[in-house]
């Protein structure tokens, strides 16, 4: 490979030795998906990292030309498993956005309760890697045990435990009915009591903090300058959450952006964990004021000629849709900037004067989900 | 799409780019994608920016086309995470981006076919195949 | 911390003991698509449209057959059956089906057609459009 980013070499100073080279992953315990690092190290330092990825690229968006538009949301959900409603969510909505139709009330608001119950779950799993990042496996073991319950909601809901099924275009498919809706959200209550005491041990445990807090320190503005999103960028005290545009029902719902100033790891994993408490209080409120109604629209014909842009706020941060259409069932184009291809030059930045052993936690601390990346 | 958004599409000439690029980062405008259609021929390019807080929720796309074959200098200057996206377009659309810092001489993806996902024209005789 | 140990020591383990105890399904649960093959038509769409290409129809001599670990169960065929004779269970194929070749695709075979008059001008029913 030619260069890296920025161009950032260590000086050979007095140092006899230049910089070393270790390979990082694809194969790797603590990622959850193949990615891989040349890391640059004088003595236990990284003075540069140089990302590869690629590992499982499957040409997803070149399949939009042969699959006709109705259809391809099954596929589009699964571009990733974690983010797998808001990836079919997204390209209905700007698929919807060509169209020019508008979703009946309460399909907005259904796919506003399976956002959020997905982010809820997503922070979840991220939070079990995160501890296994740096070793802490029961608390991986008990944050996915808690992690069971939600997906238990999700399948009674939807009908499938991470591949939720219930977004397409016009609407979604599922109604569950409000006795569902309040039994569920019923027993989730013991999912929040299980989050309030892991978030005491991620958060206030020392052996924890040793590990987390000053490790890869980001400042508000190269987070900015980076094009971070999410987590990543609000941790950093930039204020900047996708949905504040109020697509679905995030218009009608009251919540505040998760803000944190601190820029390491364990602002990140602070921001994480605020999030899935602000995503119950949102839960809650999606299930008191639901309307009633026709859950989806019928489509018919050929759509017309158009593009359109959708910004969705997945668990990882702001991900960008964008459809074309030519006038068949087939669309033209299909687009997905997911949140991750993003936070990459970040993450890169955030490992510069880290130790050898936080790699893996600077890494977790993106959450990184290559499958969407690389769809 | 929403109300509280406002999204616009400009079309620039190919070689505006850099100082319509550098205008947007002295606003502190934020990158937010860079986007590839194949088209036969050639392929249209969309650098979108992003904006918030003050300025309002806001996304400005710069657009234009290049034919086969024509040069379009990269942003890395102004904005280094772009070399990403125009390695990844490089890759599978064949858009001769030059001097990207960061460069992964096509091997973002590795894979078997060069340039994937460009249009190619299909010749009228090649699907037949033969006298009838 | 003694609490915890205690507690721990007094249950059993946390986990299931698969496969003798099974989690019964929901009742929204995606599962088998299940066919009512007396109103099949052979019309095609579902295995036209299957983002998996699970489902095989052919029009002479009618057949329908699904393969039950290569479907996502996502739902399509069901919304574009045009005489709906298509339907879901709630449970999924378990893994034991797997080894089982034949289990594991579920198909169905319409009986051979007779010639409807001794001139042999008119066709059967049901093979006329094509």
């Amino acid at each position: 490979m030619s260069g890296e980013n920025q161009g950032a070499h260590a000086p050979v100073e007095e140092n006899i030795r230049g910089p070393s080279v270790i390979p990082f992953g694809p194969q790797h315990p603590v990622l959850p998906e193949p990615l891989h690092f040349d890391l640059i190290l004088q003595d236990e330092k990284i003075v540069g990292a140089v990302p590869q990825i690629g590992y499982i690229h499957r040409g997803l968006e070149l399949l939009v030309e042969k699959r006709d538009f109705t259809d391809y949301v099954h596929v589009a959900e699964r571009i990733c498993g974690i983010c797998s409603f808001m990836h079919g969510m997204g390209y209905c909505e700007a698929v919807e956005g060509v169209l020019g139709v508008e979703i009946p009330d309460r399909a907005k608001w259904l796919r506003t309760f399976w956002c959020e119950l997905e982010r809820v779950h997503s922070h979840l799993l991220w939070l079990g890697l995160a501890a296994d990042a740096f070793g802490f496996e029961s608390l991986f073991n008990a944050a996915w045990r808690t992690r069971e319950l939600v997906l238990d909601v999700a399948e009674e809901t939807s009908g499938g435990r991470v591949i939720f099924g219930s977004a397409i275009v016009g609407g979604v498919s599922r109604d569950p009915s409000k006795e569902t809706l309040e039994r569920c959200m019923k027993a989730l209550k013991s999912v929040r009591g299980d989050v309030a005491r892991l978030s005491h041990v991620m958060l206030e445990d020392p052996t924890v903090q040793h590990r987390l807090v000053g490790v890869g320190t980001l400042s508000k503005e190269r987070a900015y300058e980076l094009g971070a999103v999410g987590p990543m960028l609000r941790a950093s005290g930039y204020d900047y959450d996708a949905r504040k545009r109020g697509y679905a029902a995030y218009g009608e719902v009251e919540f505040k952006s998760v803000v944190e100033t601190a820029g390491d790891s364990m602002a990140r994993a602070a921001v994480r964990i605020r999030e899935i408490e602000q995503s119950f209080a949102i839960l809650d409120q999606v299930v008191a004021k639901i309307p009633e109604g026709p859950v989806s629209i019928p489509i018919k014909g050929m759509p017309p000629v158009g593009e359109c842009f959708a910004r969705l706020e997945q668990p990882r941060g702001e991900v960008v849709y964008y459809v074309r259409s030519n006038g068949t069932r087939n669309l033209e184009r299909f687009r997905v900037r997911t949140p991750t291809f993003a936070n990459i030059p970040a993450m890169v930045e955030a490992m510069r004067g880290a130790s050898l052993a936080d790699v893996p936690t600077i890494t977790l601390t993106i959450d990184p989900c290559i499958s969407c990346t690389e769809r | 799409m929403s109300d509280k958004e406002v999204q616009e599409i400009i079309e620039i000439e190919p070689s505006k780019l850099l100082s319509e690029v550098d205008q947007l980062r002295s606003a502190a405008w934020r990158l937010v994608q860079i986007l590839c259609i194949g088209q036969q021929g050639g392929a249209e390019l969309s650098y979108s920016f992003g904006t918030d807080g003050e300025r309002g929720l806001r996304m400005r796309s710069l657009r234009f086309t290049v034919s086969e074959g024509t040069n379009v200098p990269s942003i890395t200057a102004l904005y280094p995470a772009a070399f990403l996206y125009e390695n990844e377009i490089r890759d599978l659309f064949g858009v001769a981006i030059e001097r990207i810092a960061g460069d992964w001489m096509g091997k973002v993806y590795d894979v078997a076919k060069d340039t994937p996902f460009k249009k190619v024209t299909v010749s009228p005789m090649s699907s037949e195949g033969g006298i009838k | 911390m003694a609490r915890i140990v205690f507690r721990n020591l007094l249950s059993g383990p946390a986990t299931r003991r698969y496969p003798y105890v099974v989690r019964p399904a929901f009742e929204g649960s995606r599962g088998r698509i299940t066919i009512d093959y007396p109103s099949c038509i052979h019309c095609g769409a579902c295995a036209r449209r299957c983002p998996a290409g699970a489902i095989k129809v052919t029009r002479e001599p009618g057949s329908w057959s699904i393969d039950a670990f290569s479907c996502v169960t996502c739902g399509l065929c069901i919304r574009v059956c045009p005489k709906k004779c298509l339907g879901m269970g709630n449970e999924r194929p378990t893994a034991v089906l797997a080894l089982d070749k034949a289990g594991r695709v579920e198909s169905h075979v319409s009986p051979p057609k007779e010639i409807a008059s001794a001139s042999g001008a008119s066709s059967p029913k049901g093979d006329a459009d094509a």
